[in-house]
């Protein structure tokens, strides 16, 4: 017994380097686009600034996020693709002025998702962490201070993409913890993407139109509405991109601290993919 | 038992036809032309926004002169230089080793007719007129400042100072090359955006209190020749409570700290392994109005040029020294952080950092800048 596994030791470390040379795995891939972050979700994880006027004051969300793939691992067929990441973000609002901006609220997020990917199916389950928290400027302005705000569960998307121009996904949250109320969510949305239109030599332009709506708990189930269309600008020997947008967002506040409150504004942004 | 008596001697057989078959597989492939092995090299590196550098292909064996390559660098481009058919070996001249320095992913049954095929073919990599998110930075992330754009997340035990003991920090943000190209002399230049949130989180509180949010929000222009890279930035910072914190402490007193500011700072690797920098500031507005301007650093990192786990993990160590005028110009703000980087194998900018660190000076988070600190502790820190 003792020389037969010897002997299958022996094979398996002939075979490893021809193993290899297909790469089953990879360890820090470049985090690309297993699984797309929803453009239109306003809390996707990701690089972004929008300025908006919002009850007369100019205001401006700052989102610096990123999402690292760890680990990925293709089926002996690589028809199936697993990936493990890490991902962390803080959102953060202010009022803007001149040389002087109001810190109003910064929302951080941390996610462990695990990532399957089939062809055009993929799915994103998340083990998550949000919390909330009001900025001191905006303590000091109106007095208010807050409260807790965090909840921990666990977060599943699917998406599908039946052309390369089109793409729908839905999902869901569970909660295992939540301070001050519950506050599951269902969402579901749908992205466009045209085909380039040449407008930069090297650089592909697509534009696109992305609808994101999301239904929280917290809000009595009233549906977010968050609507995006603009370019997307790209390289041909790079996946890095950016996108130029404007949209509309309709609903309950997507910041924690804020969540009672109604918001109604039409922006302009700017968000880096790497 | 009488499978048994057949079945080891058919694994080894099985083994050893595996070992043979493959250099016999490999042999019977014709030799590479040299010049479509520098053409393709040429390609690969272009991809690494080594511009302007030269690929000289000698038989199987590539001698890249790529500019201000630092070893992780050198061992990325070379892993994807053999990844080209026909390409053994890899060097950076005038240094005699092979590249990667680490044995493994290296190949080693490259058939005898291919070595020995001769012809010396050279390719350059065209002058980049501009590159847009070039894929690695000009001026290398400085490991021990502790007000570095990156993801970060440390574990801090506080010895003095505050009414802190542990503690939990958080950065989220980064330094990204936007565009980027060749200078006519042989340099490149970089221009990209920076933007972190430090904060900082009170673990001994019941829901882990915020205690601070600072903001930082910067313009890097950077510009390398070989070994010396040079950064100029225009930033601006803006400090902040928790509101937590305030919640427990609503008689603190809050400073309304914020500035904007313009560094240079001067990096030059002595060694492959050895890098040393230095610096000034000066804030260019600021609120109070009576925080003084100035600030000097300098620092010493230490990268080993080896990378051990299959040239996954590689040792650093790094020190980091700052002046500030607002603190006054004899204290001395002392960072030290010691541990290993965990990179991409193909991508060396892309890489984590496991670092324990220790601190002692003037407390760098805005709203406390008057008080004294010292801490160790263990921090994640990750590149894109």
């Amino acid at each position: 017994m003792t020389r037969a596994a010897i002997a299958l030791w022996l094979l398996a470390t002939a075979a490893a380097p021809a193993a290899a040379e297909h790469l089953p795995y990879a360890v820090f891939p470049d985090s690309s686009a297993l699984f797309a972050a929803p453009i239109a979700d306003p809390r996707h994880i990701g690089l972004s600034a929008a300025y908006y006027r919002m009850s007369g004051k100019d205001t401006a969300d700052v989102a610096l996020g990123y999402s690292w793939a760890v680990s990925r691992w293709y089926s002996r067929s690589s028809y199936w693709i697993y990936e493990w990441s890490i991902a962390g973000m803080a959102y953060s609002r202010f009022l803007i002025s001149g040389s002087i901006n109001s810190f109003e609220t910064v929302d951080f997020d941390a996610e462990l998702p695990v990532v399957i990917r089939h062809d055009g199916v993929s799915a994103r389950l998340s083990l998550f962490h949000q919390s909330s928290h009001l900025g001191d400027d905006y303590i000091r302005a109106t007095g208010d201070q807050g409260f807790r705000y965090s909840m921990e569960g666990l977060q599943a998307q699917a998406s599908f993409e039946p052309a390369g121009w089109a793409r729908v996904y839905g999902g869901g949250t569970y909660l295992l913890h939540s301070l001050p109320v519950p506050s599951r969510v269902v969402q579901c949305g749908f992205e466009l993407t045209g085909p380039d239109f040449k407008f930069l030599r090297g650089s592909p332009a697509r534009l696109f139109l992305a609808q994101d709506l999301q239904s929280h708990e917290n809000a009595r189930w009233n549906v977010n509405s968050h609507t995006l269309a603009g370019v997307d600008l790209g390289l041909k020997k790079s996946r890095h991109h950016m996108r130029f947008y404007g949209g509309h967002f309709e609903g309950h506040s997507p910041f924690g601290q804020f969540f009672r409150r109604r918001e109604r504004y039409s922006e302009i942004g700017i968000s880096l993919h790497l | 038992m009488l499978r048994r008596r057949f079945l080891i001697p058919l694994c080894l057989c099985l083994c050893l036809c595996l070992c043979l078959a493959r250099p016999a597989a490999a042999a019977a492939a014709a030799a590479p032309d040299p010049s479509f092995l520098a053409g393709y090299a040429a390609a690969v590196l272009e991809e690494y926004s080594a511009g302007a550098s030269t690929v000289t292909v000698t038989g199987t064996t590539a001698a890249v002169t790529a500019r201000g390559l630092s070893v992780p660098e050198k061992e990325a481009v070379s892993r994807a230089l053999l990844r080209v058919p026909g390409l053994t070996a890899v060097f950076f001249p005038p240094d005699p080793r092979a590249y990667p320095l680490n044995d493994y992913g290296r190949r080693r049954w490259e058939p005898a007719e291919v070595r020995a095929s001769s012809g010396v073919v050279t390719a350059v990599t065209p002058r980049s007129g501009r590159t847009a998110f070039p894929k690695r930075p000009l001026f290398e992330p400085l490991l021990a400042d502790p007000r570095e754009p990156q993801f970060a997340g440390r574990l801090l035990f506080y010895r003095k100072g505050v009414a802190l003991n542990r503690v939990w920090a958080a950065d989220f943000g980064g330094t990204v090359p936007m565009i980027g190209g060749d200078l006519k002399n042989g340099g490149q230049w970089q221009f990209g955006v920076q933007g972190t949130v430090f904060t900082l989180w009170n673990l001994d509180t019941v829901s882990d209190d915020q205690v601070l949010a600072d903001f930082l929000v910067g313009l890097p222009f950077t510009w390398r020749w070989e070994r010396l890279s040079i950064m100029a930035q225009l930033y601006h910072i803006s400090a902040h409570l928790g509101d937590e914190f305030l919640l427990e402490n609503p008689n603190v007193a809050r400073v309304n700290l914020a500035y904007e500011a313009v560094d240079t700072k001067i990096s030059y690797a002595v060694t492959d392994a050895l890098r040393v920098y230095g610096g000034a500031g000066r804030m260019i507005r600021r609120d109070p109005t009576d925080t003084k301007p100035g600030s000097l650093q300098a620092g010493v990192e230490y990268l080993h040029p080896r990378a051990y786990w299959r040239g996954l993990l590689r040792p650093v160590a790094a020190l980091d020294l700052e002046k500030h005028e607002m603190s006054g110009w004899p204290s001395t703000d002392v960072s030290l952080r010691l541990g290993a980087q965990i990179e991409n194998r193909t991508r060396a900018s892309r890489r984590v950092l496991l670092l324990w660190e220790y601190y002692k000076g003037k407390d760098f988070n805005g709203q406390f800048f008057t008080r004294s600190i010292e801490y160790t502790g263990f921090g994640l820190h990750i590149y894109f």
